[in-house]
């Protein structure tokens, strides 16, 4: 059995705006936890609030917004717990971050060199040329070429890939046990793509990393995860593994949205989700998907669903689980 | 559960809005048709109610000084007083009157009546100078973005040599070549600052130029004259009016300085600046108010405006640039 | 029969038979590096798009796909004159379309419109929805108010929106509602192509296979010849009747959509294959193969064939001599020396 490094209890974000006359759930009761090695998808359309629960994973949230319950446990202590300052350590040594954008993630003005060694600088106390070798190490280990000449050189010489790569350096360099990858490959070509997630499963099997892979994309969560969890409108609706999410989905959304995706060589027609997300700051009574769901009535539309357990470790939230898997048999 | 605001107007009958993507798409889409309901009058209050209060009042004098000033002025700004053909003092003063509470000049001219006439011209060269700096800024700057090439190249280098010079010499110089005149100051004023506008809009022009919906408008057919005056000038306009509203008070102090030196709004017409230099030896002779009087108008109109611009920035302009 | 309806019924089968849009051998080079006033450039050349040729058929989808860098959307850009090719032609409908000028050009410009990738950037911020979509019948037409009016809201109604939207401002709405407005007004005059560059790349999933069934219904009620420029091979096999391959300016593989997506013959079509994301974790494809350098700049490309350094099966031959592209039984399009011809 391997250690579970990462537990979210319940946990709730909400923005609030307009002098606390608005608020905004943009993340409402999620649970769930990582073991080593493992990697856990956050799938979910934009403004799901996948955004926001990694952000108030590392307590990085913008002004306004606020964890309002639940518990972080990291390592086995509560991280809401900790000071501003507590934090500090934390990030960067045990839990890390891959954003969505290379070019604003690395600073321009500073070399690779410095960039990939200052977690391993501050939290690992390496110095002169342990550190160097550090870095080279670091650099190799995401298939930089000739990383001795590339470490003194700027962001803005190396290509898109190169540059995501170097932000996996930058991510590994404090050795932590979590690395939070926020949708990290949307700005990559589609060869390029395949590289580095091929690169990250490799890493993460040399230095059994726990990821979190937070994406809209379900081919990606296809290929890297383990387990994954489907977010609407702020709540997860559906929880599992990742074939069995795949296979046999519970919940509608879910279903639908792997319906809707095109499939390479058929020419079937895809199946359309009508309508909208629902706006967080006024969620309907009553299910959130209901007025895009083709199987809700009257029920859905004034109770909301429980998250409750359909199966060994798997969560839906949907009144009609039954009736979805009729309804699947059928098509 | 407890959905915080629910008195909204887009909650739709739950079943139709599942029919189909017409009928859902329009229902998100009037989400915010009650603004056009509310009223024209409601909609002017909030307008109002969010104005800075300070520069707002302070303006808000200043407009009514200038309109208004055959009214307010107790006395004719151009004509001595009465009966008074020097200096008399200040109200507080020995000697001194209330009828004319800030004295009178060396030709015995009411001060007050001249600072409330001073408005008229700092108002009138404030607003139009600034305006004419921004015409020919607008031009310039749309033109140099949009059409770029040699075109972009000789307007920048002019726009380059021009911030080289002095901006006070080179009105001088511009206002001895073509004679002092309210109008003419305002002309001056508008070739001496267009720089500004020209440099920052064509910034704009040549992001805006790149952006799809001015490609696609090209390939709907539209030609440049509509590209430029219903894709790109709309979206300049508020650069356009963050960038005036904080030239108003440069140019109100250029045009106070150009009166000083005696080459701005000529004798008799009052104006803040002449005012300041017709005091400037009063110093000596213990006649401070001669000077503070014109230096506190324009000193507070240039804050007024200043305030004002630094608001409606951050009003029109939320990314603060820093124009 | 007479002659006169002879010859009717023939100008109708050619009329049948032509090509929207035949493009022959297309180049364009752009200059690399500064210039402008005082700053000589010196003469070096990206070659952006290098010698290509297809064509698109009334009521067609050609699929246009390569990764950045490969000129697909430069094509783009020249088929709608936004920028002028070094050389090579473009056909639309028989008529040269490269050296149009003047009224000509403005009236090619009511058949040839675009849907481009950000709805953010392709609507007008300051304009109301009405006035964006009524644009192109307001610089060609002279329809009467009331007349604008009606055809607004029947494109609007074809994208799938209601008419009330058209007081409203871009601002107003989502991503994938705006993308229906830049739909509706790429469809207000007579569209007899459209030209998709990522139109719905920049959408989430629920949203774009909406989007996407709209852009195929639209095209079955109007038959509108469809260039649907992408990077993501399921989409745009998905959308796509023809496949056409791109890399570094230059075709590769052409063919069938299906066809090719069951049977990828060239290395780099191949390679993209196994790079796309599986639809179900049960079949992850083998990624081993991988290529595993960078895709080179435009600017420099490899000389040869563009590919060798990343290729696989290279050979000698490969990395001096660009290989000719030979037409396999089938009809396939290919331009690779695992494959020379006859």
């Amino acid at each position: 059995m391997t250690r579970e490094i990462l537990k979210v209890k319940d946990l709730a974000t909400h923005y609030t705006g307009f002098g606390g006359s608005r608020v905004v759930k943009a993340v409402d009761e999620v649970s769930f936890s990582l073991e080593e090695g493992q990697t856990i998808g956050i799938v979910g359309e934009s403004g799901c609030g996948k955004t926001t629960l990694c952000l108030s994973l590392v307590r990085l949230l913008a002004p306004g917004a606020q964890i309002v319950g639940g518990s972080i446990e990291l390592n086995g202590r509560d991280i809401l717990k900790l000071s501003q300052k507590e934090m500090v350590e934390v990030r960067g040594k045990e839990i890390a971050m891959i954003l969505q954008d290379p070019m604003t993630s690395l600073n321009p003005v500073i070399n690779i060199e410095t960039q990939v060694g200052e977690a391993a600088f501050k939290h690992r106390g390496l110095r002169s040329s342990t550190l160097r070798e550090r870095v080279r190490q670091l650099l190799e280990a995401v298939r930089i070429p000739s990383p001795d000449v590339r470490m003194q050189e700027f962001p803005h010489q190396m290509s898109g890939g190169m540059r995501q790569r170097i932000a996996g350096a930058v991510a590994l360099s404090g050795e932590p046990g979590i690395i939070i990858a926020d949708e990290p490959t949307t700005s990559l070509d589609v060869t390029i793509q395949a590289q580095y997630l091929d690169l990250l499963r490799r890493l993460q099997k040399d230095t059994g990393v726990g990821l979190i892979f937070v994406t809209h994309d379900l081919g990606i969560v296809a290929k890297m995860c383990d387990d994954v969890i489907v977010m609407y409108a702020g709540k997860t609706v559906e929880k599992g593994s990742v074939r069995e999410i795949f296979n046999n989905p519970n919940h509608p959304y879910t279903s639908a949205l792997i319906r809707s995706v095109p499939k390479l060589g058929s020419k079937d027609p895809l199946y359309r989700i009508e309508g909208q997300p629902p706006d967080l700051s006024n969620l309907p009574q009553g299910c959130s998907f209901a007025s895009r769901c083709a199987i809700a009535d009257d029920h859905c539309f004034e109770h909301e669903p429980p998250l409750i357990e359909v199966g060994p470790r798997r969560l839906a939230a949907c009144w009609k689980i039954e009736e979805n898997a009729a309804s699947k048999e059928q098509a | 559960m407890n959905v915080p605001d629910s008195n909204n107007s887009t909650k739709m009958p739950r079943k139709a809005s599942r029919k189909g993507a017409l009928e859902e798409a329009s229902s998100g889409e009037i989400r915010n048709a009650n603004k056009d309901s509310r009223s024209k009058v409601r909609a002017f209050l909030d307008f109002v109610k969010q104005l800075p209060v300070g520069s707002t009042l302070i303006l808000g004098i200043l407009v009514f000084f200038a309109i208004c000033a055959p009214l307010l002025a107790p006395h004719d700004p151009i004509r001595p007083v009465e009966g008074i053909y020097t200096y008399t003092p200040a109200a507080w003063k020995d000697g001194g009157s209330w009828a004319q509470w800030l004295g009178t000049d060396f030709l015995g001219r009411d001060v007050w009546s001249r600072i409330i006439y001073g408005a008229r011209v700092s108002v009138i060269v404030g607003l139009t100078g600034t305006a004419a700096a921004g015409a020919i800024g607008m031009v310039m700057g749309v033109v140099a973005g949009y059409f770029g090439g040699w075109v972009d190249a000789f307007i920048m280098r002019v726009v380059d040599a021009w911030l080289a010079i002095p901006t006070l010499v080179l009105a001088i110089l511009l206002s001895m070549t073509l004679g002092a005149s309210m109008w003419n100051i305002v002309l001056i004023l508008g070739v001496v600052y267009w720089t500004r506008y020209a440099r920052i809009l064509r910034g704009e022009v040549l992001t805006l130029r790149e952006r799809d919906f001015v490609k696609l408008a090209e390939v709907a057919g539209a030609g440049r004259i509509r590209i430029i005056t219903r894709h790109i000038i709309p979206n300049v306009f508020n650069t356009w009016m963050v960038l005036a509203s904080l030239t108003v008070g440069v140019v109100i102090v250029a045009e106070a300085s150009l009166s000083f030196l005696g080459v701005g709004v000529p004798a008799p017409q009052p104006a803040w600046g002449s005012m300041l230099n017709d005091a400037r030896a009063q110093l000596l002779t213990g006649r401070w108010w001669l000077m503070a009087a014109p230096a506190v108008a324009i000193g507070l109109t240039v804050l007024g405006a200043n305030l004002f611009g630094d608001w409606l920035r951050v009003k029109l302009d939320p990314q603060q640039r820093n124009l | 029969m007479s002659d006169a309806s002879h010859e009717q019924i023939a100008q109708a089968e050619t009329l049948k038979n032509a090509k929207t849009l035949v493009v022959n051998d297309l180049v364009k080079h752009f200059p690399a590096g500064r210039s402008g006033f005082g700053v000589k450039a010196n003469k070096q050349w990206v070659k952006a798009v290098d010698g290509v040729s297809f064509d698109i058929a009334p009521g067609e989808t050609l699929g246009l796909v390569g990764e950045s860098g490969c000129g697909k959307s430069t094509i783009a850009k020249l088929i709608l004159r936004l920028e002028d090719p070094t050389s090579g032609s473009i056909k639309f409908e028989g008529r040269e379309i490269t050296d149009l000028k003047g009224d000509q050009l403005k009236d090619y410009r009511r058949s040839v419109q675009a849907v481009f990738q950000d709805p953010y950037s392709s609507l007008s911020p300051r304009m109301r929805v009405h006035d964006i979509v009524a644009e192109g019948l307001r610089i060609h037409t002279d329809y009467s108010k009331s007349d604008v009016r009606t055809r607004v809201n029947d494109v609007l109604a074809l994208a799938g929106l209601s008419p009330d939207v058209g007081r409203l401002y871009p601002h107003e709405f989502s991503g994938g509602q705006r993308q229906r407005i830049a739909i509706a007004k790429a469809l207000v005059l007579d569209t007899k192509m459209l030209i998709l560059d990522e139109a719905v790349s920049a959408l989430d999933v629920s949203i774009r296979a909406q989007i996407i069934t709209l852009l195929k219904d639209l095209q079955q009620d109007l038959g509108i010849a469809y260039l649907y420029i992408g990077h993501d091979l399921a989409t745009v096999g998905h959308l796509s009747d023809r496949v056409m391959v791109m890399y570094l300016g230059r075709v590769l593989e052409l063919d069938d959509s299906i066809e090719l997506v069951r049977n990828p013959k060239h290395p780099y079509t191949e390679a993209l294959f196994a790079a796309a994301l599986p639809s179900n974790p049960d079949h992850i494809g083998d990624t081993s193969e991988q290529p595993n350098a960078e895709v080179p700049t435009a600017l420099a490309p490899p000389t040869g064939c563009h590919f060798h350094p990343r290729c696989q099966q290279s050979m000698e031959h490969c990395s001096t001599h660009f290989p000719q592209e030979v037409k396999l039984t089938g009809g396939r399009r290919i331009s690779c020396h695992l494959y020379p011809g006859d």
